[in-house]
């Protein structure tokens, strides 16, 4: 029973921490169902992406107006991520993988650089706010691209990069980024997940308590969200972008993938 | 997202899509949870959980919920695309289109 509690406290972590910074909470469920619970890492995949749309539902249950995904840019944004995980698909015979992620390293440090640059205009800016228009598409939309390109090729969720980018390039209200963010990767988890399911990849009585803590913690981290400052979230994304730039970019010199 | 319109329409899709989410996450939930007492109370609790011998309409109930909540991200791009189809908004509704398409070719061919 510790054990069942343990999960469903692991789950409540990563669904605040998912629900807070935009991720989902798959990049921390996955490493804390292995490396803790000893689980299988298919199963623990599995159980992640089913984590992942619970993080989704929770942020969009507790949602109040205006906090609340924008739909269109998130559609949008999603295209652009689908259409870059195909031809990361296409290209994953003909360009190595070590310079995808030497790529992605660059453009997750660059991104982190524009994240400090906009720290350092100073404070007072709104969490959520509803008169905004996305700007710097084309950045943009590359940006999601490429996201889905690494996605397809090196088996990492992109949520990390279409939060800042959306946030600092695009001009959208970083409480908006975050649950537009949380909305996209559900949608890419839903893609997946039904192949776990089908291939009995996610364990009901290790899944249930892990999502209940998820669930919970995702309303928890969107109530959070509201009272926190911005600044606070900012210093997060960038600490996060530069931990995981750096991985790539190991993992691009390395040339594993 | 700056027009008027724009912001009246993004609020009532968001409306509706906290409806949606609200009412099948507390479905979802809920199955969960029974099918979650059902397995507990009808078999002592092994060290490992994957060892249970879980009753058999437990874990239909909690599987059940689970493919309720995973079914959700698709029912929000749904409900999306109904709203701009309905405020004959046609290039966001081709666009809720595509992103349903895909997300169900990939259930369909496996990820």
């Amino acid at each position: 029973m510790s054990l069942l509690l343990a999960l469903f406290v692991t789950g409540a972590v990563a669904g605040t921490v998912g629900a807070l910074l935009g991720l989902g909470g798959g990049i921390f469920l996955v490493p804390a169902l292995t490396l803790l619970f000893h689980l299988p890492v298919r199963l623990a995949v599995g159980t992640s992406l089913v984590g992942v749309i619970a993080t989704s539902a929770g942020v969009a249950a507790s949602a109040r107006d205006g906090s609340g995904a924008d739909v269109p840019l998130a559609l949008r944004l999603e295209i652009a991520t689908a259409a870059g995980a195909v031809i990361g698909g296409l290209a994953a015979g003909l360009v190595s993988a070590s310079w995808i992620s030497i790529l992605f390293a660059v453009v997750v440090f660059a991104t982190a650089g524009y994240t400090l640059a906009k720290s350092l205009g100073g404070d007072g800016e709104a969490m959520y706010a509803s008169d905004y228009t996305p700007r710097r598409w084309l950045a943009g939309s590359g940006t999601a691209g490429l996201a889905g390109m690494v996605s397809g090729l090196l088996g990492v969720g992109g949520g990390f990069i279409k939060v800042p980018t959306m946030y600092a390039v695009m001009g959208v209200p970083l409480g908006v980024a975050t649950a537009t963010s949380n909305f996209m990767v559900g949608i890419t988890a839903a893609a997946s997940v039904f192949v776990y399911i089908g291939r009995g990849d996610v364990h009901p009585l290790i899944a249930v308590p892990t999502v209940a803590g998820v669930f919970l913690g995702a309303v928890a981290g969107t109530l959070l969200q509201s009272r926190l400052k911005v600044g606070w979230l900012r210093w997060a994304l960038i600490v996060l972008l530069v931990a995981i730039g750096v991985q790539m970019l190991l993992r691009g010199i390395g040339g594993g993938a | 997202m700056s027009r008027p319109q724009d912001r009246r329409q993004s609020l009532e899709i968001g409306r509706s899509m906290r409806r949606v989410s609200r009412g099948l996450s507390a479905f979802a939930l809920a199955l969960m949870l029974v099918g979650f007492v059902l397995a507990l109370t009808a078999a002592p609790a092994p060290i490992d959980p994957r060892a249970y011998d879980l009753d058999l309409r437990g874990q239909r109930l909690m599987l059940y919920g689970l493919v309720v909540l995973c079914l959700l991200p698709g029912v929000r791009v749904l409900t999306a695309g109904a709203h701009y189809a309905a405020a004959r908004r046609l290039a966001q509704a081709v666009v809720a289109l595509v992103v349903l398409l895909e997300l169900v070719a990939s259930i369909v061919t496996g990820g």
